[in-house]
């Protein structure tokens, strides 16, 4: 991190670039995370059309706040948490959705002990799965809610940390590892669930609800 | 379940799943862990077991979930950031390089004149009439 005074400094720098450089700086910095961004956008918004507004609205977004962003800082983040806020304000504003219950710590530790039995390397179940096609692996991942879709991408697609993450989300990192615990769980279910219907493999439904059911 | 060194199998259970996303990041609770799992042959299974079950989610979401962004949206986006630094320019042109500081703030500064006589320096004079230029752009 800079010191205060550092980052006054680079601040008014900043402030004080002319449009045409901001442009050239956003230009050079920002767009490049354009299919980044794109990625996100398609699972918060589950169509293309909304997702390229949605990019275009985060972008339009940054570049009026660019002077805020502080160099050196991750940048591809900042423009995360920025595209997850418009998400929210704008295309999620009339829509009334159940509250999701983010649960106890002791939910996820007791689904999380009860499930792993096996003491083989590989399930058959990850086989089967492992050849799925991605448009099912995509419309499982849709199918799983919001909360839980969104840190499950963030954290094994782009590799985020749970601290980074909270960022993103504006959540607490408790409320993250809670939520990746449970939207692993739900999407191995979903993606069973696709497996099945496809009739490849031996995945039953007793197998994930097995490993789905074990809640206090 | 029994306790195998410092950490009962329980407390474990927790640490796998930190442990599996690099989220340990006391080295010696890493270690504790593992030797842990060296010497309890369930909690080693289950350490390995949701190794792989993370390993398999982000293969698949890996491979399924790189989309391109299309053509026209970088044409867009191109064409959306060169016009809102233009808008920029305009109202820099008109007020300062002060004015343009961030979109709110310069459109609160030009719908009074009251806001409109105070600038950051305090030694910019703005004339009516280019008030009236710059509500006219919008």
């Amino acid at each position: 991190m800079s010191s205060d005074i550092g980052t006054g400094i680079e601040l008014a720098d900043r402030a004080s670039e002319t449009p045409r450089e901001r442009k050239e700086r956003f230009e050079r910095d920002a767009l490049i995370f354009t299919s980044a961004l794109y990625g996100a956008a398609l699972r918060y918004t589950k169509n293309p059309q909304d997702a390229e507004d949605l990019v275009q609205d985060t972008y339009a977004k940054a570049f009026n706040s660019f002077h805020q962003f502080e160099p050196g800082t991750n940048l591809k983040a900042w423009l995360y948490r920025i595209l997850t806020t418009t998400f929210i304000n704008t295309y999620r504003k009339d829509q009334r959705r159940p509250q999701i219950s983010d649960g106890e710590v002791e939910d996820w530790q007791i689904f999380e002990a009860a499930s792993h039995t096996s003491d083989q390397g590989k399930s058959a179940e990850d086989v089967v799965l492992e050849n799925l096609p991605d448009g099912d692996v995509k419309e499982a991942l849709a199918s799983i809610p919001e909360d839980f879709r969104m840190v499950v991408y963030y954290a094994d697609v782009e590799g985020y940390s749970y601290k980074e993450i909270a960022e993103i989300i504006g959540a607490p990192t408790g409320t993250v590892m809670s939520r990746l615990h449970r939207g692993r769980k739900l999407l191995r279910v979903a993606l069973a669930d696709y497996a099945k219907s496809r009739g490849i493999g031996s995945v039953t439904a007793t197998n994930a609800a097995s490993t789905e059911g074990i809640k206090p | 379940m029994s306790a195998h060194g410092h950490q009962s199998c329980e407390e474990i259970l927790v640490a796998i799943l930190l442990y599996t996303d690099n989220e340990i990041v006391d080295s010696s609770e890493r270690d504790s862990l593992e030797s842990h799992c060296e010497q309890c042959p369930s909690c080693q299974a289950n350490l390995h077991a949701h190794q792989e079950s993370v390993r398999l989610i982000k293969q698949l979401l890996g491979g399924a979930c790189r989309e391109e962004a299309p053509a026209s949206l970088h044409e867009r986006l191109i064409a959306q950031i060169e016009w809102q630094a233009a808008q920029m320019q305009a109202q820099e042109a008109a007020f300062g390089p002060f004015a343009g500081f961030t979109q709110s703030f310069s459109q609160s500064f030009t719908q009074t004149i009251m806001q409109r006589s105070i600038s950051p320096d305090g030694e910019i004079t703005i004339e009516i009439s280019h008030t009236e230029e710059f509500r006219e752009g919008f």
